[in-house]
């Protein structure tokens, strides 16, 4: 399987295809951070928001500056193509704890505040907030 | 002086005349070389380590990425029409070849893209379509605006279709034509001369091989069809395709599925099939060489081109067509044919049909200094074809009656200015002049 790929797959923004690339990439490099901040965005829009919210805590406890000096150019990310979307789904509707999650993940590579502010709203929807707490305390406040 | 590795590399690339730019494994520019900087307006310093997509903005960026392809496929790109767009925002028509950079431990870790600029070739496509007719398919006779209005009616279609028609009537042509206007233009369109392959080559052609399927399969190979996936596949001379093969094709165009040679595993293509044969049909089935449901599946949309004895007053319109092509390619001022030699193109019985005309013409603008292509520059055979033979009318219109017609329809197009009907039909005012007293239009 070939990294290159699933790098290929992630510019054209197709994310269902890039994961069993970048996931092989990952096996053969358990420390790729940026396999892993692209595996995040690509879990998100497949609709695997826990696996993401998994290697995103791994990524926060690791150094959160890994996602937050994303540069939105030179690192193409696309997470100012993906939040209004996300925002646009659940507009007037109540919600949900996947869907403050998602936000709280996609903003941290763009605004760290917004990011703090959908982790604050997580927190007290969650039962066990005991993981998005230890992220909110390992983000900088700005 | 001596250079070093990485300067000698440099300085190779530079002597090239086409583009070419290197990408690392995430698809970021470490290096352009000099007609590349030229060809888009920008400068290799200032788009090193940005990615491929946001410098050269083409379509493919966002679909089919040449490298993805080769990435996918294990086999390189060549002669890829694509477009990309300049720094000024200008879009620039492309061919492009592709290739992965492996280590040693074949992994890929970067691309390599050359491309050249078509801008001009695409100018003399444009002209000649717009003086021709029907998305480069030259001809006005009924049968073949018959056949252009069944392409468009059928442009939405994935049915198959099965071109017929003598070689050299172009039926490469009309797949092209097809291809052009249908729903899958923008996907791959792959073409394959059944004829020229072994059975057992063909069948790898078509469908690939695995490593160790035969003796020279040293590698896994992909074959046509499933890179024409998502598009359509031209099958030329698909008659004399081994019957076991056609066993094997015809279950493709039924089902979309097939298995690599070597390999168990099927694997399914959503493909069009364009089949062509110069073939009579029928004879064909009678005597055993093709299959009845092959054939069927492959005739759902049938397209027979005339040959050309049978559209003569088609003759002109594609000798102005040809004079055109080869006055851009060649530079060379030649712009009419003499009347005695227009007399002798649309005398001949043209066995080879419209390529050997264009060869005939190809000829004739070889030797010719002059502006004007003269009867004695014309092949031997032609000049000879119309002492011995003599001329047979169409078969589905007299000759006169049509010419008739042409003259009145032209007549009236251009006003009765004798110069620009003589000019479209790409005859001399002389020969216009006979052909409208024997008509009748004129007295003097």
């Amino acid at each position: 399987m070939s990294e290159m790929l699933g790098n290929r797959y992630f510019l054209a923004r197709q994310f269902d295809k890039a994961i069993p690339y970048l996931e092989d990439a990952l096996a053969q490099n358990p420390d790729g951070d940026k396999i892993k901040k692209k595996l995040i965005l690509c879990f998100i829009q497949t609709g695997q928001i826990e696996r993401a919210f998994s290697l995103f805590y791994e990524l926060i406890e690791k150094n959160p500056n890994i996602i937050i000096d994303t540069d939105i150019y030179y690192d193409d990310c696309p997470c100012n193509e993906l939040i209004p979307e996300w925002e646009k789904k659940s507009k007037g509707e109540e919600k949900s704890l996947e869907y403050l999650e998602t936000l709280a993940m996609l903003y941290l590579y763009c605004n760290v505040n917004k990011s703090l502010s959908y982790l604050k709203k997580a927190s007290r929807k969650a039962d066990n907030p005991a993981k998005i707490i230890t992220v909110m305390n390992r983000l900088p406040k700005v | 002086m001596k250079l070093t590795n990485g300067k000698l590399t440099e300085v190779i690339l530079d002597s090239l005349g086409e583009g070419l730019f290197t990408v690392d494994k995430d698809f970021r520019i470490n290096s352009l070389n000099r007609a590349g900087e030229q060809m888009f307006g920008v400068k290799k310093a200032d788009v090193i380590g940005d990615f491929c997509k946001n410098v050269f903005k083409s379509k493919r960026c966002f679909g089919e990425c040449p490298i993805e392809r080769v990435l996918e496929n294990g086999a390189s790109v060549y002669d890829l029409e694509s477009e990309m767009v300049t720094k000024k925002g200008r879009r620039l028509p492309v061919k492009i070849n592709a290739s992965v950079l492996k280590d040693a431990e074949n992994k890929p870790i970067g691309g390599v893209v050359s491309f050249r600029d078509m801008s001009h070739l695409e100018t003399i496509q444009k002209n000649l379509i717009n003086a021709s007719g029907f998305h480069g398919v030259i001809g006005r006779h009924k049968s073949m605006v018959e056949i252009y209005k069944l392409i468009e009616e059928v442009a939405d279609s994935h049915s198959s279709v099965m071109i017929t028609g003598e070689s050299g009537t172009g039926k490469e042509m009309i797949a092209d034509a097809i291809q052009k206007i249908s729903s899958r233009k923008d996907k791959p369109f792959v073409k394959i001369n059944c004829s020229v392959f072994p059975p057992q080559l063909l069948a790898s052609e078509l469908f690939g091989h695995v490593k160790g399927a035969f003796t020279d399969a040293v590698k896994d190979r992909v074959g046509r069809f499933e890179i024409a996936d998502g598009g359509t596949i031209f099958l030329d001379e698909a008659a004399e395709m081994p019957l076991q093969m056609q066993v094997q094709l015809l279950r493709v165009v039924q089902e979309g599925t097939f298995e690599r040679v070597g390999e168990s595993i099927t694997r399914k293509v959503d493909v069009r099939v364009i089949a062509a044969t110069n073939k009579n049909v029928n004879v064909e089935m009678q005597e055993g060489r093709m299959r009845e449901d092959l054939f069927y599946r492959l005739n759902v949309i049938p397209i027979e081109i005339p040959p050309l004895r049978q559209r003569r007053s088609d003759i002109p319109h594609l000798v102005q067509h040809f004079l055109k092509k080869y006055a851009l390619i060649s530079g060379k001022n030649i712009t009419e044919v003499d009347d005695e030699a227009m007399d002798y193109l649309t005398g001949y019985q043209w066995p080879g049909n419209v390529r050997e005309l264009e060869n005939a013409i190809e000829y004739a603008f070889a030797r010719s200094k002059d502006t004007i292509i003269h009867a004695s520059k014309l092949p031997l055979n032609i000049r000879a074809g119309i002492k011995c033979t003599d001329r047979l009318p169409e078969e589905n219109m007299p000759v006169q009656a049509d010419e008739y017609l042409l003259l009145k329809n032209l007549l009236q197009k251009h006003q009765w200015n004798r110069s620009r009907v003589a000019a479209e039909m790409g005859i001399g005012r002389t020969t216009l002049w006979r052909r409208l007293k024997a008509h009748g239009f004129v007295n003097e």
